[in-house]
């Protein structure tokens, strides 16, 4: 009963005095829905930038067969990495996310119809697309049946498409590969030149099935790409690989690796740039949205309660007791930074949806910050329309109605 | 007036300072952040253009001309320096190639690379150990070599290989510097298996030809990359005699997965340092406004007496629009002052690289101030329009 009392009284004061309830009110909602898109769109743009360097892979570890005394890569007589090697640094070692592998030749005539030009081809495995990172942009990869049936199919490079094509698209037209017919099912995005002017787009790529036993007939693998599922594991797998390839290859120290192993320090250093500082402007904009919040918060609570001393001071003349009137301002503290509160989080989840089926600015929303700054702003509420009150309520009540 | 209601002009004050400090500090995280972002892409290489005789393609981590092309010339380097140094910062002449290298009883084939010293600013290699060859070194063709990581691994088994003799075919040479590691690039090309020796060196005592297959040109910034390289191309064009019809005997290409990862960056960053800014804006806004609102809503009474004691309605407003301008200004103003310290603050504990927005901070000083003077006389005005009477009655 008492209760309901309190809550009638609170909720009539508030009433009565709409404008300044209202600001309260809109001043903690605002506060909550801005933090909610806020750190929504931090978060939103961590993801896209870091999926950028996703794609200069930070996670990758480049096994080359061949070095020491062997030239290394595509070498035919380099014959030294097999598929089994490959299968069981896949198997063998934890922490890897994929394996792709290829076998290649450079300069292999290639020629459509009445145009020939020497291009690296490579034999690789179905994920080609995930490893590298480098996707089709016209036509399809090929698949998995592919694969299996050592099908004459092949995914042509920018540069061999408009070298061997001159414009004309290049899906479904057959080539020759070595004087085999293959035919042509995509053609891959383009990636430019390497750090070294080397470029990237002059080459096709076949099924590592049909490279290996039809086009090369070869037993050795070129080069394996190895995705590690996390960046700051690279190290533990590239050493891991080094020592699995050098057992089953039985390579005693002082003799010389007959392979390989890179990582990618340069990109895992820019990557870890990357995360950090993302990391830092995600806390700063978090902090700093919930400083403001509350700071505005705390400035409307402080005004709103010495615009009422006046009402206090009657009240406590009238027979009200002290903790009376601080039930009552506790009960008006708490309903409108909640109300506010909720409403703030319903508007901002809209704002954040709205703003994510609009525009191209990704937002991802997360409720430990909006958690944090609800109970902030209920905290705020409390203690900024308490104090003030309880000062009040402490007068000579002739005092607080002067 | 103010000092009468200290509090209230201290609150006013501060919902003010904090609105616009916050912008300031938002905005400068942001730009940061997007600086510091887009510098370490750039360090891979996004402003890089390579010129390259006849083509050469990627081969398991190596790159290999496919022809041998030999029209490239020094000369042609010096050229688009000279000719082309509104677009182009750097440029490093490049003759390179496989050749073997022995070290004690331990020989392998290795990228001897013939360049200028400008090369490893170009491609952003930093020196782990040793020297760089310099100019001098250059034309006198001394015989000096720094080696990259791999070999230091594969030639000196990890030992620092500096002043270490070695043989790059039949020719000693004197290793002067170690690379640091780099390891392989987004292309999957390993940068640590090289030797770069003096680019005349190369050309007059190892490889024994006057050509180069490559020329790095860095332009001065990426919205310069397609005029650069339409520009490079043209200067070459000219100077090797190629008529109208007859097809370039050179490649001129960038690194395209890296420009498209830098243009997106770029746009994310710039598009969230806006939004955070202009909500903050708009929080710190609705503060102020709120702030003001209350604290005129509270002098009601006091402008009724004022009227009743006989201020024109033009005083009362005057007097209004004069407290608001000094609360407005001079918290504005306070509020860009604590915003710049406190970037500085975090630039100098944190070592951030928070970097002050000049036009986020006037916008925010502006604005602010144009809400505190707006929500702080419309209230004032309509009260000095009442019946004294009735706002002395006022609550």
């Amino acid at each position: 009963m008492r209760t309901w009392r309190l809550l009638k009284q609170s909720t009539t004061a508030l009433g009565r005095n709409k404008t300044r309830s209202f600001l309260v009110m809109l001043g903690v909602s605002i506060g909550i829905a801005a933090l909610t898109v806020v750190v929504g769109m931090a978060q939103g743009a961590n993801k896209i930038v870091m999926r950028q360097v996703q794609t200069f892979g930070p996670t990758t570890i480049m096994l080359f067969a061949g070095g020491g005394r062997n030239e290394p890569g595509a070498d035919p007589t380099v014959v030294t990495l097999t598929l089994d090697d490959a299968q069981a640094v896949e198997t063998q070692i934890p922490g890897i996310r994929m394996v792709c592998v290829q076998a290649m030749r450079p300069r292999v005539l290639v020629s459509y119809r009445d145009q020939a030009s020497e291009v690296t081809v490579g034999g690789a495995s179905g994920n080609f697309q995930e490893s590298w990172e480098w996707y089709v942009e016209e036509g399809e990869f090929f698949t998995e049946q592919d694969l299996n049936g050592m099908a004459r199919v092949a995914v042509a490079g920018q540069t061999v498409a408009s070298t061997l094509f001159q414009g004309v698209s290049p899906i479904g037209e057959t080539i020759r590969i070595n004087n085999a017919n293959f035919t042509v099912t995509g053609l891959l995005s383009s990636k430019g030149s390497s750090a070294g002017g080397g470029d990237m787009d002059d080459r096709i790529i076949i099924p590592i099935t049909t490279a290996m036993r039809r086009t090369f007939n070869t037993v050795g693998l070129t080069n394996v790409r190895i995705t590690a599922m996390k960046a700051d594991d690279v190290q533990r797998v590239a050493n891991e690989v080094r020592a699995l390839i050098r057992e089953r290859h039985m390579i005693q120290p002082p003799e010389l690796d007959d392979f390989r192993v890179v990582t990618p320090d340069v990109i895992a250093g820019l990557s870890q740039l990357v995360a950090g500082t993302l990391n830092k402007v995600l806390l700063a904009v978090t902090i700093l949205s919930l400083v403001v919040g509350g700071i505005v918060l705390m400035n409307l609570m402080l005004l709103s309660v010495t615009d009422r001393r006046h009402e206090i001071g009657l009240r406590r003349a009238l027979g009200g007791r002290q903790r009376d009137v601080l039930l009552q301002f506790l009960f008006e503290s708490l309903l409108l930074t909640i109300s506010g509160g909720l409403i703030g989080l319903v508007a901002g989840a809209g704002a954040a949806l709205v703003v994510r089926s609009w525009s191209v600015q990704p937002i991802v929303l997360s409720w430990e910050p909006v958690a944090v700054a609800l109970a902030l702003s209920v905290l705020v509420g409390l203690v900024f329309g308490l104090l003030p009150a309880r000062r009040a309520a402490g007068l000579h009540p002739v005092e607080a109605l002067r | 007036m103010l000092w009468t209601h200290k509090l209230r002009t201290l609150l006013s004050v501060l919902g003010i300072v904090v609105g616009v400090a916050t912008v300031t500090v938002m905005a400068a995280v942001g730009k940061g952040a997007e600086q510091k972002v887009l510098d370490g892409i750039r360090r891979m290489g996004t402003n890089l253009i390579t010129v390259t005789a006849g083509k050469v393609a990627v081969m398991a981590g190596r790159e290999r001309q496919t022809a041998l092309v030999t029209t490239l010339l020094p000369a042609d380097a010096d050229a688009i320096q000279s000719s082309a140094g509104d677009l182009v910062s750097l440029v490093a002449p490049v003759q390179s190639r496989k050749m073997p290298v022995k070290f004690a009883e331990i020989s392998l084939n290795t990228n001897i690379v013939g360049t200028s010293p400008e090369f490893l600013k170009i491609r952003h290699l930093r020196l782990q150990s040793g020297d760089l060859f310099d100019e001098q070194d250059n034309r006198a063709s001394r015989r000096v070599a720094v080696v990259g990581q791999t070999l230091v691994h594969d030639l000196f088994g990890g030992a620092d290989p500096v002043g270490q003799r070695i043989r790059v075919g039949r020719v000693p040479f004197e290793v002067i510097g170690a690379l640091a590691p780099a390891g392989v690039d987004a292309n999957g090309v390993d940068q640590d298996d090289q030797i770069l020796v003096p680019l005349r060196t190369a050309l007059r005592r190892v490889f024994n030809v006057i050509y180069l297959n490559n020329i790095y040109v860095q332009a001065r910034s990426e919205d310069l990359m397609d005029e650069c390289a339409a520009r490079v191309g043209q200067i070459l064009r000219e100077r090797h005699h190629l008529r109208e019809g007859i097809a370039d005997d050179f490649t001129i290409q960038t690194q395209a997965v890296l420009l498209r990862a830098q243009r997106e960056t770029q746009r994310t960053f710039s598009s969230l340092t806006i939004s955070v800014a202009s909500l903050s804006l708009v929080v710190g806004g609705v503060g102020i406004l709120a702030v003001m609102l209350m604290s005129v809503r509270e002098r009601v009474r006091e402008i009724g007496l004022r009227r009743a004691l006989g201020a024109r309605r033009r005083d009362i407003l005057f007097q209004f629009l004069l407290e608001a301008i000094i609360l407005s200004v001079s918290g504005g103003l306070a509020g860009a002052a604590v915003g710049i310290a406190g970037v500085s603050v975090l630039a100098y504990l944190a070592s951030w690289d928070a970097v002050v927005a000049p036009e986020a901070v006037s916008l925010a000083v502006a604005s602010s101030a144009a809400i505190g003077l707006v929500f702080g006389t419309i209230p004032a005005r309509k009260a000095s329009l009442a019946n004294p009477v009735s706002s002395l009655r006022a609550e």
